[in-house]
């Protein structure tokens, strides 16, 4: 859905003072740039962010992502699904209702278990690239260092049923902001069509090398009708978010210009993983009413932590379609 | 995913047009919704996918037509230009206060090399409603558009569109057309001015 804030700021566009173009200190401002989409981040239903992987925080300084399975003990991995079953009275898995008026993932307070120094942003963040909470990533989330993370996955029992290490595809190759803000590619049209381009299913697919300067705008075959959106959760990146309970939302962000210019900040926008400049504005959100990452197979699930997640051609590639005509 | 802009953003209009009066007095004669037509969306594809001009001004609804032809057929999402658009700078009107221009125009995607006369909607007539609002205020004064006629018939007014500027970023400004809506006939004389005052709401 698109949310208001999309409308505003299609109104910013069409109120924006044409004198400006003559004021050379101030024209950036009117760079298409600035208004098209800048980012996108993940979420979860806010309850979820006292569970998961949030909710074991002891030991809390020994850096490892730990987990309880509430599901069969059998099963070597974690579903987000079977702690809600197993905490049916006092937790449901589902994210708020969408509507219109929404300026975030999820209204309610996404502020984890252990909280200190974290900022409510109704989304996951990703602390692994903030300056003071790094050390506490295996905690906060949502996703792991560049140099990895050890995980373990334990029974009800309290004993060890699953363990490996994962490593963070986006943190690797800073492509996410510490907020949880996943940047678009800054290139130009070209650039962006060519590698939209890339057949992913090939063997031989860099997967890696193609997709770690962000996501992907295209105006495919159907411009102007449509303008696609092509961006890649590497395993490693989804075995981390799963173990801190999976994805229900994902948001598409612009720049909130307005915002920036009132608080001192000018063009250009560069992105940086510390987020010091930029702030952004809700375009649109996806709810979905089950974990993106649910897998029903045992099998399909453990793959996701295969090679700590980073194998060259194992991801998962999110394709969102923005229909204009 | 699949997400259609226009549909859940609902894009919508409303044009109300009033006679003024050398007296002062007005008259309201027109008070109804307009046609959102594919050529916003067309605009703003562009604009979000950073395929045309790199500037947003080139993205701002700065100008309208009015025409002699207009019909209730064209009040659809696929009309992409006036039936009868007002074909020169005279038949604006010399005389009158409307800034005018000549440019191009987009149909069906591509641009149509051929003149076209348009009326520029002032800064001033461009105002910001409330946060998705936004109403551009058309004055055709005394001076302006009195007396159109076709085949040596006067022709009445009864049709006016607003375009966005220059999305693929013409040399020659290419405007498309975003809004539509046919009225009944107003023949225009120097008696009265026409004010549209047209509201979007993105």
């Amino acid at each position: 859905m698109f949310v208001d804030k999309a409308g505003e700021l299609i109104a910013d566009v069409m109120t924006m003072n044409r004198s400006l173009a003559t004021i050379p200190s101030a024209s950036a401002i009117l760079d298409t740039s600035n208004y098209t989409f800048q980012a996108i981040s993940y979420g979860k239903d806010a309850a979820g962010f006292q569970y998961h992987a949030h909710e074991v925080l002891s030991p809390s300084s020994d850096g490892i992502i730990k987990v309880i399975s509430y599901g069969s003990n059998s099963f070597s991995g974690y579903q987000s699904s079977s702690t809600a079953s197993a905490l049916e009275f006092e937790y449901k898995l589902l994210p708020q209702a969408i509507n219109p008026t929404d300026t975030r993932l999820e209204l309610k307070s996404t502020i984890p278990a252990y909280s200190s120094g974290v900022i409510d942003l109704g989304q996951y963040l990703n602390v692994a690239m903030h300056p003071t909470l790094s050390a506490f990533s295996h905690l906060i989330g949502g996703f792991a260092p560049a140099s990895g993370s050890n995980f373990k996955v334990y029974n009800q029992s309290s004993s060890l049923i699953f363990s490996a290490s994962i490593q963070s595809f986006y943190n690797s190759y800073n492509m996410m902001d510490c907020s949880g803000f996943l940047k678009f590619f800054a290139g130009a049209l070209s650039e962006h069509q060519t590698a939209y381009n890339f057949n992913e299913s090939l063997p031989t697919f860099p997967f890696l090398t193609a997709f770690s300067a962000g996501a992907f705008r295209t105006t495919g075959s159907n411009f102007p009708n449509d303008v696609d959106l092509k961006w890649l959760l590497t395993l490693g990146d989804a075995a981390s978010l799963n173990l801190f309970g999976g994805i229900y939302q994902i948001g598409l962000w612009c720049l909130d210009i307005k915002e920036m210019l009132k608080d001192g900040y000018y063009p250009p926008y560069n992105f940086n993983t510390l987020n010091t400049n930029r702030k952004y504005r809700l375009f649109a959100k996806k709810t979905f009413s089950k974990d993106l990452l649910y897998y029903a197979s045992n099998s399909a699930f453990k793959s996701l932590f295969i090679d700590g997640g980073f194998s060259n051609n194992n991801g998962i590639v999110l394709k969102w379609k923005i229909r204009f005509v | 995913m699949i997400l259609n802009l226009m549909e859940s953003l609902d894009i919508k209009g409303h044009l109300v047009i009033t006679k003024v009066y050398k007296s002062g007095n007005e008259e309201v004669i027109f008070d109804d919704h307009n046609i959102i037509v594919s050529g916003m969306g067309v605009a703003l594809a562009h604009l979000f996918a950073l395929s045309g001009s790199d500037s947003i001004l080139d993205y701002q609804i700065d100008r309208f037509q009015v025409g002699v032809s207009g019909g209730t057929a064209l009040e659809v999402s696929s009309t992409n230009q006036l039936s009868g658009a007002l074909s020169s700078f005279a038949e604006y009107g010399l005389d009158g206060d409307i800034y005018q221009a000549s440019a191009y125009q987009i149909l069906n995607n591509s641009i149509v090399s051929v003149a076209k006369y348009y009326g520029i909607i002032p800064q001033q007539n461009i105002t910001r409603i409330d946060a998705n609002t936004v109403r551009y205020t058309i004055v055709l004064d005394e001076n302006s558009c009195n007396d159109v006629s076709r085949g040596g018939q006067n022709k009445p007014l009864n049709e006016v569109g607003l375009f966005v500027k220059n999305i693929k970023n013409n040399v020659i400004d290419a405007p498309i057309l975003v809004a539509y809506r046919h009225f009944d006939d107003i023949r225009k004389t120097s008696d009265f001015s026409l004010v549209f005052r047209w509201s979007i709401n993105f």
